[in-house]
């Protein structure tokens, strides 16, 4: 329920002007306020196990639902469902990402939580604050195309085959649009997300096992 | 039978003075001495392009460079066509083979439309009739581009009739003027429909508010990048944009006389100046852009000197020629040292760019 309001607040709070890419742009501010809203409501057990982690990816599925579920009550937001798709995944894995990185860290889940909420929202605003940075590399596109990458929004857009960067909003408000710069491609986004996921997740359960009693390790690493 | 050899006679030497004549004024439009230093300014700049080209005929990996950079060779003093060499047939094999369904010539999805007209700019100027199926379905991909009511778009949004970077991104002056340079000149149809929609955004676009609808439109005549927004602050008019204005009006048919051109026009000699792209954020902003479309926009335009504000007449063309040849590198290239927006930083574009407007100054 949280979770839905903070979608409905973000939808009311950005009024994202009429214009051709109005429907994934509005589909950008939903997607990205379920990430740090998800980030900070999503609740992660401090004692972790596998069962724990499977409601974690439980959670972030949820969260996706609720997501989509907004997009497409929004008539101004809606889209085909199978277009939506790419997005919900990226969206899946970005969540899992960063909450995989909380368990890590179960034992400061708080502080954990808040520094990865504000590197994720300062890293969605990145196109808006690295341009000048992007600029002054003056003709290296691989550095405008590493500022252009970082940021979440892009593997959000990416999904939507959106260039963001040249729609009114960002264009007037970012020097990137003017810039040469390619995305990173989707599948290039879903690699390193779900390996970023994957390798959290194996520090968490290395965590545990480092946790358990000895007899306990000792089947475990025999089986 | 001796009068009529008389008479004929006659006739010949005419024809010789008269082709005199035409002669002269053809090479008033420019100061001798510097033609020639243009010429050989372009030929510097053709064999810095050529020197880096890519293995497969492209420049910077890219379509739209590519076909700048095929345009700087096919327009030049020098007449190059395709029983040259290899030189301008692989770019042309470049920008065929990024081909796509919808009728597009682009190697990413981002600036299809940029790649596309640039392309199509390209294919036309080698006048070779085989590539007139790929032009056609290059007018269909721009034609689809354009906002109109097929995009939910009635005639009173000021999107309408605009053409933008070739995704679901907002249309705008210079993405149309580039679209528009294509459709001319690949010989679309003046009575195809695309043109007319046009100029409704054209029109849009330009501070004179008898001829456009919108709130914020000023009345000092120039262009702004887009309706409601310029990149140098509120909808301010500057150099690139009110010659690429000018130029668009012009594709689109309208008359030299026609208010709407007289008011560009006026705003270009109000303004005029090649130190800098006037009216821009410090000026070095889409500097060489300006140079390319003012030459042309100029040239098209066809006055050989204009007046400025303080009533001193200039030939553009000399003016132009003296500026790029000041600004040109030890090796041939051309660069924007001091702004890389709208790819400046990029040797190739620019150098590609600077030939174009010195081929458009010399013709």
């Amino acid at each position: 329920m949280p979770l839905v309001a903070a979608l409905f607040v973000a939808g009311m709070l950005f009024d994202v002007p009429q214009g051709p890419a109005r429907s994934a742009l509005l589909i950008l501010v939903y997607a990205s306020a379920t990430l740090l809203s998800a980030l900070l409501l999503v609740p992660i057990e401090s004692n972790m196990s596998g069962r724990s982690f499977r409601i974690l990816v439980g959670q972030c599925a949820l969260a996706i639902t609720v997501f989509v579920l907004t997009t497409q009550l929004d008539p101004q937001a809606r889209i085909q469902i199978g277009k939506l798709l790419p997005l919900a995944v990226i969206l899946f894995l970005l969540l899992l990402s960063a909450l995989s990185i909380v368990m890590v860290n179960s034992r400061h889940q708080d502080s954990t939580r808040q520094l990865v909420f504000l590197v994720i929202a300062i890293s969605l605003s990145a196109p808006l604050w690295l341009g000048p940075l992007a600029e002054a590399t003056g003709n290296s596109s691989t550095m405008t195309n590493l500022i252009v990458g970082v940021s979440p929004l892009s593997a959000l857009a990416v999904s939507l085959d959106l260039d963001y960067l040249r729609t009114s909003w960002f264009y007037e408000h970012s020097v990137l649009g003017s810039l040469r710069y390619e995305y990173y491609s989707w599948s290039n986004y879903v690699l390193l997300l779900a390996l970023i996921a994957a390798g959290f997740a194996f520090r968490a359960t290395g965590v545990k096992l480092h946790r358990m009693p000895n007899r306990i390790k000792n089947r475990v690493s025999t089986s | 039978m001796m009068r009529t050899t008389k008479n004929f006679a006659l006739l010949i030497t005419g024809f010789f003075l008269l082709g005199g004549f035409a002669q002269t004024a053809e090479t008033e439009k420019m100061d001798p001495e510097l033609r020639n230093k243009a010429q050989r300014a372009v030929d510097a700049g053709l064999h810095f392009l050529r020197g880096t080209q890519a293995d497969d005929g492209s420049w910077s990996n890219s379509v739209g460079v590519t076909a700048l950079g095929l345009r700087a060779f096919l327009q030049s003093h020098r007449g190059y066509n395709e029983s040259d060499g290899a030189f301008i047939t692989l770019p042309i094999e470049f920008m065929l083979a990024h081909i796509n369904d919808d009728g597009s010539i682009s190697e990413t999805n981002q600036n299809r439309n940029y790649n596309t007209a640039v392309s199509m700019t390209a294919l036309a100027a080698t006048e070779n009739d085989e590539y007139e199926a790929v032009l056609e379905g290059a007018r269909g991909f721009l034609r689809k581009l354009q906002i109109d009511g097929d995009d939910g778009y009635e005639s009173d949004h000021a999107y309408y009739g605009g053409i933008g970077y070739g995704g679901d991104e907002r249309p705008d002056l210079s993405n149309a003027y580039m679209a528009l340079e294509g459709l001319q000149a690949s010989a679309t149809d003046p009575d195809d429909p695309v043109w007319e929609k046009a100029l409704i955004f054209v029109s849009r676009s330009q501070n004179r508010s008898e001829s456009n609808d919108q709130e914020w439109a000023a009345n000092d005549g120039g262009f702004t990048y887009m309706p409601g927004f310029s990149p140098n602050g509120g909808t301010a008019s500057y150099g690139g944009m009110t010659a690429a204005g000018l130029l668009s009006l012009l594709f689109a048919g309208v008359d030299k006389d026609d208010p709407r051109i007289q008011a560009a026009y006026d705003w270009i000699r109000m303004n005029y100046t090649l130190e800098h792209n006037p009216g821009s954020d410090g000026g070095v902003q889409g500097l060489y852009y300006y140079y390319n479309v003012f030459s042309k926009s100029m040239a098209a335009y066809g006055e050989i000197t204009l007046v400025d504000a303080d009533g001193n007449e200039h030939n553009w063309r000399n003016d132009l020629a003296e500026k790029l040849l000041s600004l040109q590198n030890d090796d041939g290239s051309w660069v924007n040292p001091d702004s890389p927006r709208w790819w400046e930083g990029n040797k190739q574009l620019v150098t590609a760019w600077s030939v174009i407007a010195l081929n458009a100054a010399l013709k």
